[in-house]
């Protein structure tokens, strides 16, 4: 057995990164995905492209699953997914909030094919309230949700700057989609019942910062006096840094957890406790009460040393630190090799590939990633003529424009 | 209630990532042992607001039981026993060297069919196997923060990421994620096992593209990379060592001021970018247009005039004006909202994302609502983080 979701059957109904990598997570732990494109090619194929319907950030989200494609619009389509769905577990789907009903692939109606259905939904706002009828991608999730504003970040005109390492609210959903459906066929194993499981990125971007969302009546007076504050000023018509900078002001003494510059890179201090901070004042010769002066003698002696010296100090006091390293050296870093976390895949179409590994180890069940992304609609015509269609019922569809 | 309801889990864990996973684990119904030493787990000293009480530890431990035990050999056979009984244990060595540890193989020769679930920083090979991490070290590691852009106020230094803690969060999804296969395992062959993951490793996929590499996409980059390592090898500074700032014109997915406040224009597509032209008035078409050329200083500048003009013209009128044309025009968008304001936000009370928790010394909470809705539990029984040690004699009676 390989994997331990080995024999699960996933049909994915998925565009851009949510529900993809959520879908490439279950064929990492050895489900078969069939994803669901539209015949000119979901939106992230075509997006920064630099092949015919491939690019980069389609080919990482969609790691061994077979592609299908089919015009939902289209009748045929229906007809085409409901005589599917008895073969699959599950389901996943992230389009917008009105096309399954549309489409005729809802909940409701796949559920009367097959009952036992586990079906997994994504949303970018819930299914409720002013907003659940909107479509939305990270950005518009990340300024809806707070985190756009507890980051901080400001563009050249003032206006809010979007968290660009990663698409946080799509990865994140990505992982709860995953964590739904699978908990969603054990609940399965255990009753024999299917269910709809519903997500959204809102929730997972609120549950990405629980800490600073919730209202707690005894920890909260500051809190409330800065919100008071923020509110009038904006009512003023204060600009969005004004705003930022009566939030959160800049904390001069955060000398124990932040990035200084070395002679040769960058490094993080990164101490938490007061144990860690009592040591970085120690190893950096900082007395109880810190000038600003201080932080900037602190600041020219480090930019005369290597990083690597200075890192060895603050490992020899037990404190947290680390070179600020790129991503994309990481590929190739020591600790990510020594570990085996990347391996090789050949795509048809395009070539050579260092792709990342799942990172979840397991000892009964190991999993070895299946193959690279599919090309656009490579196993449309085997899983037709599986479901019965002859070839020049396949050959019409494709002249019809509805695979 | 829930989807977990009958399980088992003790929770050894004392960090972000451990706590994530446990909680995943109670709200979906199971009962969660969480062990603490006799001054607490660490995060209920995280920017506490009283002793041992805590934002963090309060947001990440609902519906856990506490059972506080004295660190020693003999407090670790007693969870061994307590492990015996559970169908998962959560355990980390990710940012210290664990509090509690049980012997697996020993609590396994008796138990075949434990799930036992650990996340350590870095992996178990490497030169960096045997350190510990915590979220702002991750970051670093990882490459997010330099991925991020952000400075401090020098405009050099890189600043950290401070709205999520997303390796420790995203370790923590992924243990979640290893505990329902392994239970799926589990009740499809008897058979228990061990799950391990790493922040590193959470982290790195968890940054998409930019940590794997594409010999034909990347044919342009890897060259760029080549030339950082080696200059950073040959000992130049940082400040020489930073790649200028590539400039990015894309009014179509960014977020702008409006008369009285923020919002965001989320058109990521051909098709929406169309809509979103219409919808702010401009002819700006960018790489929608095939003669386009990011490298020529003269469309860049007449490009740099237009997103000029769309900020300015943005300006004139407030969001809600904003968002009823951008809704009209079928272009995603949202208003820029503080996460303090949530309380406040009529969308996110209406799905319940927020739910009243009463904490037995902290009074009437606002706490999140877990992000998975299971049709089979639409409602969900919150119940509040333990106080320090509350179900010690509880527990342990049972053992």
């Amino acid at each position: 057995m390989a994997g331990p979701l080995s024999g699960i059957r996933v049909l994915e109904f998925s565009q851009v990164i949510a529900a993809p990598f959520a879908g490439q997570v279950l064929t990492d732990l050895g489900a078969e995905v069939l994803k669901v494109e539209p015949p000119e090619g979901e939106s992230w194929r075509l997006q920064a492209s630099f092949a015919e319907k491939e690019s980069k950030a389609y080919q990482c989200l969609n790691r061994g699953k077979r592609c299908l494609t089919l015009h939902m619009s289209r009748p045929e389509s229906r007809e085409i997914v409901h005589r599917l769905i008895p073969d699959f577990d599950a389901v996943l789907i992230n389009y917008r909030p009105d096309a399954a009903a549309r489409f005729g692939i809802d909940y409701p109606t796949l559920s009367k094919i097959k009952p036992d259905l586990v079906y997994v939904d994504l949303t970018a706002f819930g299914r409720h309230g002013q907003w659940a009828d909107r479509p939305g991608y990270d950005g518009a999730v990340q300024a809806v949700s707070g985190l756009m504003a507890a980051e901080g970040k400001t563009r050249e005109d003032e206006s809010p700057g979007t968290i660009s390492f990663t698409a946080i609210a799509d990865y994140g959903s990505g992982c709860v989609l995953a964590d739904a459906l699978i908990s969603g066929l054990y609940h399965r194993e255990r009753t024999g019942e299917g269910q709809m499981i519903e997500c959204s990125l809102l929730a997972t971007a609120l549950n990405l910062q629980p800490e600073v969302v919730m209202e707690h009546p005894v920890a909260d007076s500051e809190r409330n006096l800065r919100r008071a504050t923020r509110r009038k000023r904006a009512s003023e018509g204060a600009p969005y840094s004004e705003l930022l900078s009566i939030r959160a002001p800049h904390d001069p003494s955060d000398f124990h957890h932040r990035v200084y510059l070395t002679a040769d890179g960058a490094i993080v201090v990164a101490a938490e406790t007061a144990d860690e901070i009592a040591s970085v004042r120690k190893v950096f010769a900082l007395g109880e009460s810190i000038s600003q002066q201080d932080i900037g003698r602190l600041e020219a002696e480090l930019e005369l040393r290597t990083a690597d010296s200075v890192l060895q100090c603050l490992f020899d006091a037990g404190i947290p630190a680390s070179p600020v390293n790129l991503t994309e050296e990481m590929s190739i870093h020591p600790q990510v090799r020594d570990n085996g976390w990347m391996f090789d895949l050949n795509h048809p179409a395009t070539g050579a590939q260092r792709a990342i590994r799942n990172p979840l180890c397991f000892s009964a069940s190991p999993a070895e990633p299946a193959g690279p992304s599919p090309m656009l609609g490579q196993d449309t015509t085997l899983v037709l003529s599986r479901l019965g269609y002859s070839a020049s019922e396949i050959d019409a569809l494709r002249a019809q424009g509805v695979i | 209630m829930g989807i977990y309801a009958g399980l088992k889990v003790l929770e050894l864990a004392d960090d972000i990532p451990g706590a994530v996973a446990g909680l995943a684990c109670s709200t979906r119904g199971a009962e969660v042992i969480k062990v603490e030493p006799p001054e607490g787990d660490p995060l209920r000293h995280v920017a506490s607001y009283e002793t041992g009480e805590s934002r963090l530890f309060q947001a990440l431990n609902r519906g856990k039981r506490s059972v506080v035990i004295e660190p020693s050999e003999d407090g670790n056979r007693l969870l061994e026993r307590i492990a015996r009984d559970c169908d998962i244990v959560i355990a980390s060595r990710a940012r210290r060297a664990p509090t509690f540890a049980i012997d697996e193989a020993r609590v396994r020769e008796a138990h075949a069919g434990l799930i036992y679930v650990e996340v350590s920083a870095f992996g178990d090979k490497g030169p960096w196997a045997d350190r510990y991490a915590n979220e702002l070290v991750m970051q670093a590691f990882s490459g997010a923060i330099m991925a991020e852009r952000k400075t401090r106020p020098d405009g050099v230094t890189p600043a950290t990421i401070c709205s999520t803690r997303f390796s420790e969060h995203g370790a923590g999804l992924m243990m979640s994620i290893g505990i329902a296969a392994a239970l799926l395992h589990r009740e499809r062959t008897g058979e228990g096992q061990r799950v391990t993951t790493s922040l590193l490793h959470a982290l790195l996929m968890l940054q998409g593209g930019r940590s794997v590499e594409n010999e034909m996409a990347d044919a342009r980059t890897l060259p760029v990379r080549q030339a950082l390592l080696d200059a950073r090898a040959a000992g130049q500074g940082f400040r020489t060592l930073i790649r200028p700032e590539r400039v990015i014109i894309n009014p179509y997915y960014r977020a702008y001021q409006t008369r009285d406040g923020a919002m965001f224009v989320g058109a990521l597509t051909r098709g929406l970018r169309d809509k979103a032209r219409a919808a702010l008035e401009t002819d700006l078409m960018l790489r929608d247009d095939p003669d386009w050329d990011p490298k020529n200083p003269d469309h860049m500048a007449k490009a740099a005039e237009q997103q000029a003009e769309i900020e300015r013209r943005v300006k004139l009128r407030t969001t809600a004006e904003w968002i009823e044309i951008l809704e009209h025009a079928g272009v995603p968008t949202g208003e820029v909202v503080f996460p303090e304001d949530m309380v406040d936000t009529p969308h996110v009370r209406e799905n319940e994302y927020l739910i009243d928790v009463l904490h037995p010394t902290a009074g009437k909470l606002l706490q999140v609502a877990p992000p998975i809705r299971y049709g089979r539990w639409p409602t969900y029984d919150a119940r509040p983080s333990p106080t320090k040690g509350s179900d010690t004699a509880k527990v342990l009676g049972r053992y």
